[in-house]
C-alpha cells in the first residue's frame, strides 16, 4: 500500500517520466515472466565474460555477435532431459543419458565461432546428441547435415528440432565416419563424438579452407579444442586451443 | 575352537570383500576409488570400536548370539548396502559441476561401512569376550585375512565379482553358525549354515551385477548399434570385456597420420574394467590390408632400424607385435601383465589374429614390463612401449594416483641397458594440452641418459640421443643407445613430413621447424625440449605449472600432473571449466578426504562421555590413520605438527596400525614405506603426553623438537626448560623415524634423575640416563644448551657408568609389544641387531620388557 501511495505522488508530480516507467516496467515483467529467456541472457552474457577473460588460450577475445545472437534465441532448456530443466541455462555441461552430453554454452559458443562460417553455409554435425548444437547453427542460418549414431538420440533430436522448426538441420541415424557425401562439400564440421582418430573421409568432405572442430577429453571434461583446417592445396593443419584463460606455463617467463 | 573358527572366517570374508569392492568400483567407476574403500574400512572399523565401548558389556553377557548376529549382519549387509549403493546417481565426473555430487558420494560411503562395522563389531567382540584366549583369536583373524585375501584372488579368476560378493556373504552366515556353535547352541548353528545358502543366492542377479558408468569407453561403445560382448573374462587383474562391432568398425588406430587414407582392417576391441580399448585386428599373414600399421606415429622406429629385434612391453590385443611383423622386425618378444588378453589373443581368437602370439618369429612372455627387463639378459634393437591407457582416461587424469613403474627414471636406464647398440627405446604417449605426458617424458629421459651407468655410452650428450615427433594428438619419444646419425636424422624428417607430423626434438634442429602441421598456441613441445637440455633444467622443472619433474622408482606416480599451486588459478577459473585441468583422480579424493575425516571424527559430546567414562574413544583414531594415509597418498604438504593437537589421542598402536593398513593394502615403494613409517612414528610421538605436567604449549613444542633423529647427520638441539618438561630452542619439524625412542632419550637427558615418561596410554618408566652423570655414547648429537652436556655425543666410546638400572623398562602388555615395536624400529634405523641395540645406545638399555 505504502509503495502505491508513493507512486501515486510520484504519478502527479512527474507523469511522462512516470509512464515511461511504468511502460518499462510492463516490459520487464512480460520478459520476467518467460524465466528461461532471463536466464538465456544471463547465460550469454556470462559467455561474453568469460571469452573476454580467456585470451591465453588463442581463443578469439570477443565472439561474433551473431552466433550471441544465435544463443540467445535457442531454448537450450527444451534440449535437456526435464529433470535437467532448472541448470538448462547454467555454463556447464549435462547428461543426456547414453553416457552423451549436452556441451558446457560457451563450448557451444566457441566452436561456433571457430567455425568461421560464411553466411548460409553449409555445416556437418557428427555426434548430433540433444541437437543444441545443430539449432544454433540452424539459427544462424546455416544448412546442418547432422549424424547421430545412437538411435534414440537421433529420433529424439530429429523430432525436437522439427517441433522447434529448425528446418534447416537434417537429422541422419548412423555412422559418422563416411560423413554425409551427398551433402558435400562442407564449409564446416563439428566433430562432438571425440574419437582418437580423426575420420579421413570427413577430411575429404571439408571444403578447401574450411574448418572442423573437435573438442577433446573425457565427458564433461573438454580440456581443449582442436581446429582443423583444410589450406587451398588440400593440406592439413591442426591448431589445438584451450578454452580458458590458462595461467603462463612457466611462471617466470 | 569353533570361535577361532568363526573368526577366522569372519576376517577372511571382510578381506575378501573389501578385496572385491575395490574390483567392482573398478568395474563401475574407476580404479581410484581402490583408496576410498580402504579408508572406508578403517572408518567401519573404528566405529566398531567405539560402538563397543558402550555395548560392550551388555553384549558380552550373550556373546555367542551377539556374535552371530554381527557375523549374519555383515552377510545381509554385504550384498544390501553394495546394492544400495550402486543404485546411486553418483557420476566422478560430474564433481567439478556439481556439488550434489558430492552428497551421493558422502551416501555411497556411508552406505559401504556397515559391512566392516558389523565385522569389527563381531572380532572386537570376541578379543574382549576371550581375554584368555586373545592370542589365539588374534592370530586366527590374522590367519584368516591371509586365507580370505589369497581365496578371493583365487575365486576372481573362476567366477564373476557378483558371484564372489555371494560367497563371501554366506561366509558371514556360516561364521555366525561357528560361533553359536562355540557357545554352546545346539539346532541353531545348524540352521543358519543351511540358511547361508539360499540368504545369498536370494538376491537377484540384476541387483549385483556391476554395471560400469555409462560415460567409460565400454559403455559407449555398447550405444552403437548391433555392438555387443562377445566374450568376457573375469580375474584379479580386471574383467576383460571383448566386443564386436560389426555395423559400425572400431577403427582403432591411435597417432594415424591425417594425410593417408588406409584404415584398419576388421577390429575386435578388448576393454579392461571398462575402459582402456585395445585391440585385436584381423590378420590372415596378408599383410596388404594393414598397410595403416606404416602410418601410425609408432612406426617411427622401424624406418631408423632395419629388421630390428622388437621387445614390445604391454603387448595386449597385438596392435604393437603386428606393426612389428609388418616391418618385418627379425624376432618380436611381446610382454603382456595379464594372461587372459594373451589367452584370448591367441585361443579363443587365435583365428581372428591370425594366432599372432603363436608365430614362430613371436614369443609372448606374461610378466610384469619392469620385471621381465630386469630379469632378461637379452638385448633388443628396439624396445616399444605400447600406449595402455585410454585417452579418456589420460585426459580425466584419473590415472593421477597410480604407480607406473614403467614410466620411471629407473625404468628407462633399464631399458636402455637392455639395447643393442644404436638399438632404441620407443614411447609413445597421448599428447594432452598444456602438454603434460610428454614433457615429462622427456626429461625422464635426460635424467635417464645422464645417470646411465650402465654399457650405454654415457659420454655423449643427452640432446644427442633423443628424438621427439608429435601428431595431433599422440607424440613419440625416442631415446637411442648412441648419437643419431645423419642419416637416421634425414630418415625421420622424411617420416615426419610424409606423414603430416611435427618433429620437436632431434639433435641440431632448429625452433623454426617446429610446430608446423599440428601447432599448440606456442612450440611448447621444442622450448620444453631446449629447455631441458639447457643449464636451465632445474629452474624449468620447477617453474612449469603442471609437475614434470621424473618419476622415480620411489616415486612412480608419473601421472601425478597436478600441482597443488595450480588449484586456485584453476578454481578462479571454474565458470570456463578451468577445474578440467585438476586430475579428477585428486578432487575425487579430496572429497574422499574431507568425508572421512568429517564422517569418522566423533563429535564433541560423545568424546567428552567417552572421557567421562575413562575410556578410550577408539573411533577417533581411524582419523588421523585415515588423514595420514590419504595425505601420503597425495603428497600433501602436511606439518606433521598440525595434527598434534586437533586429534587427541593417537597412540603409537595406532599409527603402527595405520603403517600395516598402508603396507598391507598397497604396493608402497620401499622408500615411500619408510616416509610414511617416520611420520607414523613421529606422529605417534607427537601425539603422545609427554608428561603429565607439561602444559599444552610446551607439550606440543616437545613433540616438535623433542624427537632427536638417531643419524649422526641430523643435529637435534634440544635443551631443558625444567625439570618436569622439555622445551626445544626452537621448533623443529620431525624428521626421523626413531622418534618414540628418541624422545624418550631426550626426556631422560632434560628430567635427570626423574624416570617416568609417558608414551601413547601407557607409561614408559625410564631409568636414569642421559647426559647428566651419564658418559656419553651415543649414536646422535644432542646438545645441551643448559645442561652439562654440551658436548656432540657421538661416537663417544666411553664405557658407561650407570648401573644396570639405566635402560627402559615397561610395564603393561601393549606398552610393552609398543615399546618393542620402537626398539626394533631404532634397531633397523642404525642397521644394528635388536638385542645389541643398547650397545649402540646404552640409553635405551637392553630390551628388558617385562
Amino acid at each position: 500500500m505504502g509503495s502505491t501511495g508513493r507512486d501515486a505522488v510520484f504519478l502527479r508530480r512527474q507523469p511522462a517520466t512516470a509512464i515511461a516507467a511504468l511502460l518499462l516496467a510492463i516490459a520487464g515483467q512480460a520478459a520476467a515472466a518467460d524465466p528461461e529467456t532471463v536466464a538465456r541472457l544471463s547465460m550469454v552474457t556470462t559467455i561474453e565474460v568469460i571469452a573476454r577473460e580467456s585470451t591465453g588460450g588463442a581463443t578469439p577475445a570477443t565472439l561474433d555477435s551473431a552466433v550471441l545472437e544465435a544463443m540467445r534465441r535457442v531454448p537450450r532448456h527444451a534440449f535437456v532431459p526435464v529433470a535437467q530443466r532448472p541448470l538448462a541455462y547454467d555454463n556447464r555441461p549435462l547428461p543426456i543419458g547414453y553416457g552423451q552430453t549436452i556441451s558446457q554454452p560457451y563450448i557451444v559458443a566457441l566452436m561456433t565461432d571457430l567455425l568461421r562460417l560464411v553466411p548460409r553455409a553449409r555445416t556437418l554435425e557428427i555426434g548430433t546428441g540433444s541437437g543444441y548444437q545443430a539449432a544454433v547453427l540452424a539459427e544462424l542460418g546455416h544448412q546442418v547435415y547432422t549424424i547421430e549414431i545412437v538411435s534414440g538420440l537421433a529420433e529424439q533430436a530429429a523430432m525436437r528440432l522439427s517441433d522447434l522448426g529448425y528446418d534447416a538441420v537434417h537429422v541422419r541415424q548412423g555412422d559418422g565416419y563416411y560423413g554425409w557425401p551427398e551433402a558435400a562439400p562442407f564449409d564446416g564440421i563439428v566433430v562432438t563424438a571425440a574419437a582418437p582418430q580423426i575420420p579421413r573421409p570427413l577430411l575429404e568432405q571439408l571444403k578447401p579452407g574450411g574448418r572442423m572442430v573437435i573438442p577433446i577429453g573425457a565427458a564433461f571434461l573438454v580440456q581443449q579444442l582442436m581446429l582443423i583446417e583444410k589450406l587451398a592445396d588440400g593440406s592439413i593443419r591442426t591448431e589445438a586451443l584451450l578454452p580458458v584463460a590458462f595461467v603462463p606455463l612457466v611462471t617466470k617467463q | 575352537m569353533l570361535l577361532l573358527l568363526a573368526v577366522s572366517l569372519l576376517s577372511a570374508a571382510v578381506i575378501a570383500y573389501e578385496i572385491l569392492l575395490t574390483q567392482l568400483f573398478a568395474i563401475t567407476l574407476w580404479h581410484h576409488f581402490a583408496y576410498m574403500v580402504i579408508s572406508l574400512a578403517l572408518l567401519g572399523y573404528g566405529a566398531s570400536g567405539t560402538f563397543l565401548v558402550f555395548v560392550r558389556q551388555r553384549r558380552l553377557a550373550r556373546f555367542g548370539a551377539s556374535f552371530a548376529a554381527l557375523a549374519v549382519s555383515f552377510g545381509l549387509a554385504a550384498i544390501g548396502c553394495y546394492a544400495l549403493a550402486w543404485r546411486l546417481p553418483f557420476n566422478p565426473l560430474e564433481v567439478i559441476w556439481d556439488w550434489r555430487q558430492q552428497f551421493y558420494l558422502a551416501a555411497m560411503y556411508l552406505l559401504l561401512a556397515p559391512p566392516f562395522f558389523a565385522a569389527g563389531s563381531a572380532i572386537g567382540l570376541s578379543l574382549a569376550a576371550r581375554p584368555a584366549q586373545i592370542n589365539a583369536i588374534y592370530r586366527s583373524d590374522l590367519t584368516g585375512a591371509g586365507t580370505g585375501a589369497l581365496g578371493i584372488v583365487l575365486a576372481m579368476f573362476a567366477l564373476p565379482p557378483e558371484d564372489c560378493l555371494r560367497i563371501v556373504a554366506a561366509i558371514g552366515f556360516v561364521a555366525a553358525a561357528f560361533a553359536l556353535a562355540s557357545d554352546g547352541w545346539q539346532r541353531a548353528p545348524l540352521a543358519l549354515a543351511v540358511i547361508a545358502v539360499p540368504a545369498a543366492l536370494a538376491w537377484p542377479a540384476t541387483w549385483l551385477k556391476p554395471m560400469p558408468s555409462p560415460y567409460k569407453g565400454l559403455s559407449l561403445a555398447l550405444t552403437v548399434p548391433e555392438t555387443r560382448v562377445i566374450a568376457e573374462r573375469n580375474g584379479p587383474l580386471g574383467r576383460l570385456s571383448v566386443i564386436e562391432s560389426p555395423s559400425v568398425p572400431l577403427r582403432h588406430a591411435p597417432g594415424l597420420s591425417l594425410a593417408t587414407k588406409l584404415a584398419p582392417p576388421e577390429q575386435l576391441g578388448v576393454f579392461t574394467d571398462g575402459d582402456g580399448l585395445s585391440v585385436m585386428t584381423r590378420f590372415t599373414g596378408d599383410f596388404k590390408p594393414l598397410g595403416y600399421l606404416d602410418q601410425q606415429i609408432t612406426a617411427l622406429p622401424f624406418h631408423l632400424l632395419d629388421r630390428p629385434a622388437t621387445l614390445v612391453l604391454g603387448a595386449g590385443g597385438g596392435a604393437e607385435v603386428l606393426q612389428a611383423l609388418y616391418h618385418r622386425a627379425s624376432r618380436t618378444d611381446a610382454v603382456e601383465l595379464n594372461r587372459q588378453i594373451g589367452d584370448l589373443a591367441n585361443r579363443e581368437f587365435g583365428e581372428f589374429t591370425g594366432h599372432i602370439y603363436g608365430r614362430p618369429e613371436v614369443s609372448l612372455h606374461v610378466a610384469e614390463a619392469r620385471g621381465f627387463v630386469a630379469g632378461s639378459r637379452r638385448r633388443w634393437d628396439l624396445i616399444q612401449l605400447a600406449l595402455l591407457d585410454s585417452y579418456a582416461a589420460s585426459a580425466a587424469g584419473v590415472l593421477a594416483l597410480s604407480e607406473s613403474p614403467i614410466y620411471t627414471i629407473e625404468a628407462l636406464q633399464a631399458y636402455l641397458d637392455h639395447l643393442n647398440p644404436d638399438g632404441l627405446v620407443a614411447i609413445t604417449r597421448w599428447l594432452g594440452n598444456p602438454p603434460r605426458d610428454t614433457v615429462k617424458l622427456f626429461a625422464t629421459a635426460i635424467a635417464a641418459l645422464e645417470a646411465d651407468v650402465g654399457t650405454s655410452p654415457s659420454e655423449i650428450d643427452p640432446g644427442e640421443r633423443l628424438a621427439l615427433l608429435h601428431g595431433w594428438n599422440t607424440a613419440t619419444l625416442l631415446v637411442k643407445n648412441g648419437r643419431f646419425t645423419r642419416d637416421e636424422i634425414a630418415n625421420l624428417r622424411s617420416f615426419a613430413a610424409e606423414r603430416q607430423f611435427d618433429v620437436a626434438w632431434y639433435p641440431g634442429m632448429g625452433g623454426d621447424e617446429a610446430n608446423h602441421y599440428n601447432r599448440l598456441a606456442k612450440p611448447t613441445l621444442y622450448d620444453a625440449a631446449v629447455a631441458l637440455l639447457g643449464p636451465g633444467r632445474a629452474a624449468f622443472l620447477a617453474d612449469y605449472r603442471f609437475n614434470i619433474w621424473p618419476a622415480t622408482d620411489d616415486r612412480p606416480f608419473f601421472f601425478r600432473f597436478f600441482g597443488w599451486s595450480l588449484l586456485p588459478q584453476l578454481a578462479a577459473l571454474r565458470g570456463q571449466g578451468g577445474l578440467v585441468f585438476v586430475d579428477t583422480g585428486y578432487l575425487v579424493i579430496v572429497l574422499a578426504l574431507l568425508q572421512a575425516v568429517i564422517a569418522s571424527h566423533p563429535d564433541p559430546g560423545a568424546a567428552r562421555l567417552v572421557a567421562a567414562r575413562r575410556t578410550k574413544a577408539c573411533g577417533a583414531e581411524s582419523a588421523p590413520r585415515g588423514v595420514l594415509f590419504l595425505a601420503d597418498r597425495f603428497r600433501l604438504p602436511v606439518r606433521r605438527d598440525c595434527f598434534h593437537s586437533p586429534i587427541q589421542p593417537v597412540s603409537r598402536s595406532s599409527a603402527c596400525r595405520s603403517l600395516r593398513d598402508a603396507r598391507g593394502l598397497s604396493r608402497l615403494g620401499r622408500a615411500r614405506q619408510r616416509d610414511l613409517e617416520t611420520r607414523c612414528y613421529s606422529l605417534a610421538a607427537g601425539g603422545g603426553h609427554p608428561g603429565r605436567h607439561c602444559h599444552r604449549q610446551s607439550r606440543r613444542r616437545l613433540c616438535n623438537g623433542a624427537t632427536s633423529p638417531l643419524r649422526p647427520s641430523h643435529r637435534t638441539p634440544v635443551v631443558g626448560e625444567d625439570r618436569r618438561c622439555c622445551r626445544p630452542s626452537r621448533p623443529f619439524g620431525v624428521r626421523h623415524g626413531s622418534a618414540i625412542s628418541a624422545r624418550a632419550q631426550s626426556c631422560l637427558r632434560l628430567v635427570p634423575g626423574s624416570s617416568t615418561v609417558g608414551l601413547g596410554h601407557q607409561r614408559l618408566r625410564v631409568g636414569r640416563g642421559g647426559c647428566d652423570g651419564q658418559p656419553a655414547r651415543d649414536a646422535c648429537r644432542v646438545h645441551h644448551r643448559a645442561g652439562s652436556c654440551s658436548q656432540p655425543l657421538h661416537g663417544d666410546a666411553a664405557p658407561a657408568r650407570a648401573g644396570p638400572a639405566r635402560g627402559v623398562s615397561v610395564q603393561g602388555g601393549r606398552a610393552a609389544r609398543e615399546g618393542l615395536c620402537a626398539h626394533r624400529h631404532v634397531a633397523r634405523e642404525l642397521g644394528t641387531d635388536p638385542r645389541q641395540l643398547h650397545r649402540r645406545l646404552p640409553v635405551l638399555g637392553a630390551p628388558n620388557f617385562r
